[in-house]
Parts: C-alpha cells; structure tokens; sequence
C-alpha cells in the first residue's frame, strides 16, 4: 500500500512544480480545461512553500527546496511595506488590497524556509508579516480590515493564529504570543454543543465547506500544540474531530464537501481538498492521541483522493480536482494547487504514521 | 413451548442455517425466519465502496475461499448432511416460517414480529436494527460480536482486537440501540495456535459465534437464570479495516503466536 502512496505522493510533487512553470515566480492557482493555467497565487503559494520543504526532506532533493526559495523571492517582491501581503492572484499592473487570511498563509511558508536554510531574510519577511497582522487587530481581537468579507472575520481564521506562533515560536515576542491567543480565544467562544464553530464558513452563518472546516480544526491543533494549552486551544475540536472521524468512515472516504451548523451533510459533492485537510488533522490529532482507528479513517479519505486522481491524464496528471464530481460546488471545473499541497502532505503524514507502526509490531 | 425468531442477511447464509439446524437438534427450532434480502441499493453501493466488486461476484458464485469466513461452519454442516445453504429449503423441510423482507425496520418485518411475539430472537445477520423491531422483539435479540466489549465495538473486530492489544474472541450479547453496546451475557476468547492467521483465527470466531448463540439459547429457554452486565462504552467504534492496518494487524498476529 505504501508503494500506492508513494506512486501519489510522486505524481502531486511533480505537478506542484509544474505549477510554477510559468513567469511569473509564483505557482498557478489552478489549472482547468477551458483556461489552462491561471494567474500565481500569492497566498497558495505561500504555504506551498512549507510543501516544498516536506518534500525536499522526503525526497532528500533540493529540486523543490529551489523552487521554494524561487517562490520566496516572488513573494518579497510582494510583500507591502507594512508587512502585509496581497489578497487574489496577481495581476500585472494591478495592486490588490492586503488581506490578513493570505498575509497568514505566506508566513506559514517563510517560517519554514527560514527553519530549513536559516537564512534571516525569510525570518523577517515573516516577522514584517506577523507584526502587522498583530498591529492592525482591533482591542477585542478583531480585524476590521483585509478581510475576504467586509468585517467577517471567519473561523478559519485560527489559521492565521497559527503561522503567526510559528513566528512567536522563533523570535519569542509577547506580541506575537498574545494577540494570537485573543484572536483563538474570540474564536473558541464560537464553539456550538454539537462541537460545530459557528461562522467556520466562507460566509457569516452559513455551511462551511470541509476545506474551511479543516482549516479551522488545524489551526486549533497547531496552535495548542506550540502553546501547550490544549484545555484552551485544543480541546473545542474535539467533538468536530470525532464527527468527522464518524462521517468519513461511514461514508468509505468520501466525505460530504459540506455541513451545515447542524451537521447537515451536502452529499452532492466531496471537496477533495477538504478530504485531504480533515485526513491531515485526523492524523495530527492522532499524533497527540494515539488511536489507530482515526489513523483508518485517513486512509480512507486519502484512498478516496488518490483514486480521483487516478482517472487524470498528460496535464492533470498529479493534480487533484477541487470536488468530484468535478462540477461539485468547490472550486468546479479546477484543479487548485492547494488541492496538490493538502494531497501531499497528507500523504507524507500517512506514509510516517505508517511506518511507525510497522516498527512498533 | 418456546417461541424463537432467526434474523438472517441472506438465504444461503450458512451461519444462520448452522444455528437453526442446531438449535432444531436440540429441540427448540426457530418458529420464524425473517430474510433480509441484501440487494437494495444502499446495501449494495455500501459493500462495493467497502469490499469492491467482487464480493457482490463471489455471492451470486457462491465461490469458497480459503478465507472464507464461514469455512468450518461449512464444514460442520456437511458433517449434518446439509451440504448447500438454502435457509427457504431447510424452513419448508422443517415446517418453519419464512418471511422476507428488503429491511429488518419496515413495517412488515416490524408487525411480523408483534404477530409471532417471541421468547428470544437470534440474529445472524440482516442489518442494523434499531428501536421499533428491538421492542416488536420484547427486546430479547441475542448477538455474537466477534470482539471483546466493550472495548471493540463495531465491524472488522478480529483485526481491531488485534491492532488494539485487546484478546480475539465472541462476546454474546442482547441488541439494543446502540452498535455493540447491549447488556453481555458473556465473552469467551479463542484462542491464538501456531499455524494460525487472520482468516483461520475468523472462522474458529465464526464458528464459535454460532456455537454460542445455541448455548445461550438454550440455556434462557431453560429457564436457567444467566446474570447480564450492561458495559458503557469504551473508545470509538470501528469501522472497516483499511488494507494497510490489516497488514499490520496479520503482522502484529505472527509476532503474538511467538509468544
């Protein structure tokens, strides 16, 4: 079976880097049939970069380790004075407002290019970053502007809580430590009986895809872990975490693309991305709390990926759809890179946890 | 004279004619069968996503294996000279009533039940049952799980017993509403011997399921007064196991003989 995820992980790698052929510097959002390749993606590529490295380290191949670096140089060429980062993809000629959600994704890659190469220009790009995303919160926590929405701040935004404790875990700045915890502790209090945070969705109140689930539950994990409070910042994902592990294998894998606050399941489409996001906090969770079974559900909502990618072909080969079918509502008729970047890791985390067990036996 | 019900997932089931003919041979046959047939859509998209295609082949094949789950039950029904399952053939032949139905909660497996009113039903098989059948049944439906509850709960126990340091083995339980969570009767382990593997370590759980299911009847329908302890639950349920952790279990099993 390993030989299978290694075959996957193989073909995504080869197609993340595919997704950086063009002039730009940065990698394509996605690639489709009628558009081809579109524009680079700053914040996607941001975080792809952490890929990158995973990838160098699996691979022991500085192949993706210089194109991580060729995508951080595209992103300085970016980064606003203040810090900030650019919302959408680029566009010559046009300058797109910050955004705090993308500002949060791209120190996500630059903490970890400075982790691997030590090299102080990353660092401080991500500091730049991180310090304005701690300077434009509001007192109660809140950012009033750079979001996706007008004054929404989602969720999901426990991931931008996230990237900026990796900087604080560098550079040990209180600012950094504090305005983080507000933002999860705002969010934390959003947390429902049923174990669904309300507003985890692109839109206030509403369904929420897996992807922006995942994001949610991930940046929770993350977080409690580099602040070892997991009482506080841990524990609201727990219920999510069991739902989740419920529905994907009641479902062989294919997990419904959305739910409402409810857990009302839109099985019209599976989000692939979001298959791959829950099998990575399933895997992440199951680091702190070891239980083989949330490892089997994993499996199967990777199975569930790598079979979809499977049926592609010449320029799709490696990538991964945004839903299947491929007209479901998340990202129809695309094939987004950060689809290949969750696929990835996911597999990475998988084929470890793997071998973990084979050793223990 | 006691009234006992057989729940079956199929006709040819051979668990399920196993224990009919060998509670017949010990005087107290079911009076009812209800056949859950297992070709509705649900049913079958579930077993192709979990199992693939060939399993839905090797029913209507009627194909052995060497894994067969059910090969020394099998066997043991040859010995009685019942050499193919027909759960219809061997209800004509003994004067017992078959009822089938596309799912064990319709309302006709549901009002079938009230009208037979039974002692103690069996169940061999046919689904999950909940609240209105388990009360048309007098909430008296005796299972064999093949794991140890309340630790292993739900579906490729073998492995997860395995996997989770838990001992192989059959717990005999009453059906509630919940997967593997009624009050136990008992468990007993099977034990592991040195040729053993995952497929021949299911069929001595098969079999001594079965077995159980016939003791535990009898010993009810005695009026012998059996103590039941209802357990809460241990750990999540389990799911079908994943080839890679099936690996590990088989793998796990070797190292376990060795001690």
């Amino acid at each position: 079976m390993i030989d299978n995820y290694k075959y996957h992980l193989k073909i995504t790698s080869e197609w993340i880097l595919k997704s950086f052929n063009n002039k730009s510097g940065g990698s394509s959002a996605h690639y489709s049939d009628f558009l081809w390749w579109s524009k680079s993606y700053p914040e996607t590529t941001g975080y792809i970069i952490t890929t990158l490295i995973e990838l160098t380290k699996f691979y022991n191949d500085q192949t993706y380790y210089k194109q991580a670096i060729s995508a951080g140089k595209w992103l300085q060429t970016l980064q606003n004075k203040d810090g900030s980062f650019p919302s959408g993809l680029t566009i010559k000629n046009k300058k797109n407002p910050p955004s705090v959600f993308n500002t949060g994704q791209i120190i996500d890659g630059l903490t970890e290019l400075y982790l691997y190469d030590n090299d102080k220009q990353w660092l401080s790009m991500a500091e730049k970053g991180a310090n304005w995303l701690c300077n434009t919160l509001n007192d109660d926590g809140v950012w009033d502007k750079g979001n996706y929405k007008s004054k929404f701040n989602p969720s999901y935004y426990t991931q931008v809580a996230w990237p900026i404790l990796k900087v604080y875990q560098i550079n040990d700045s209180d600012l950094l430590k504090n305005s983080s915890k507000m933002v999860l502790s705002n969010i934390s209090r959003r947390l429902l009986k049923n174990g669904v945070i309300k507003d985890w969705g692109f839109e206030e109140n509403s369904a929420a895809f897996t992807h922006t689930i995942a994001y949610t539950i991930r940046g929770f994990i993350e977080s409690a872990i580099i602040l070892d409070d997991w009482g506080n910042f841990g524990s609201p994902i727990e219920k999510s975490i069991n739902k989740l592990y419920r529905q994907a294998e009641i479902n062989a894998g294919a997990l419904p693309g959305m739910y409402d606050n409810n857990w009302k399941p839109d099985k019209s489409f599976v989000c692939l991305t979001g298959n791959a996001q829950v099998a990575i906090c399933l895997l992440r969770y199951e680091q702190i709390f070891p239980d083989l079974r949330l490892v089997n559900a994993s499996i199967k909502l990777v199975d569930y990926v790598c079979n979809q990618q499977k049926k592609l072909k010449n320029y799709k080969l490696g990538s991964v759809a945004g839903s299947k079918p491929l007209w479901g509502k998340y990202m129809k008729f695309r094939y987004p890179n950060w689809a290949a970047k969750y696929h990835a890791d996911s597999l990475i985390l998988l084929m470890e946890r793997l071998q973990i067990e084979e050793k223990n036996v | 004279m006691s009234r006992v019900a057989l729940i079956a997932g199929y006709n040819k089931s051979w668990t399920s004619l196993y224990v009919a003919e060998k509670l017949r041979l010990q005087s107290i046959k079911p009076s009812l069968i209800i056949i859950c047939y297992p070709f509705t859509k649900a049913r079958i998209i579930n077993v192709v996503r979990n199992r693939g295609l060939n399993a839905i082949k090797n029913y209507f094949l009627n194909k052995q294996t060497s894994t067969d789950k059910n090969l020394l039950v099998k066997k043991r029904l040859m010995n009685l000279n019942i050499p193919s399952p027909s759960l219809r053939k061997w209800a004509k032949q003994n004067n017992v009533k078959v009822v089938s139905s596309n799912n064990i909660n319709s309302e006709k497996s549901i009002n079938e039940m009230r009208r037979f009113n039974p002692d103690l039903t069996l169940y061999t098989g046919g689904g999950i049952i909940k609240k209105e059948f388990i009360h048309a049944a007098n909430k008296k439906i005796l299972n064999a799980h093949s794991g140890l509850m309340p630790h292993i709960r739900g579906m490729s126990a073998l492995e997860w017993s395995i996997l989770l340091n838990q001992k192989p083995g059959v717990t005999t339980h009453y059906i509630d509403q919940g997967i593997d969570t009624g009050s136990i009767l008992g468990f007993q382990e099977v034990e592991i011997n040195e040729n053993e593997n995952l497929d021949s370590l299911r069929q001595k759980i098969v079999l001594t399921g079965c077995r159980n299911l016939v003791f535990y009847t009898s010993q009810l329908l005695s009026d012998n007064k059996l103590d039941t302890e209802k357990k809460s639950p241990i750990g999540r349920q389990c799911f079908i196991i994943s080839k890679p952790l099936q690996k590990i279990a088989e793998l796990k099993l070797k190292k376990l003989k060795k001690h």
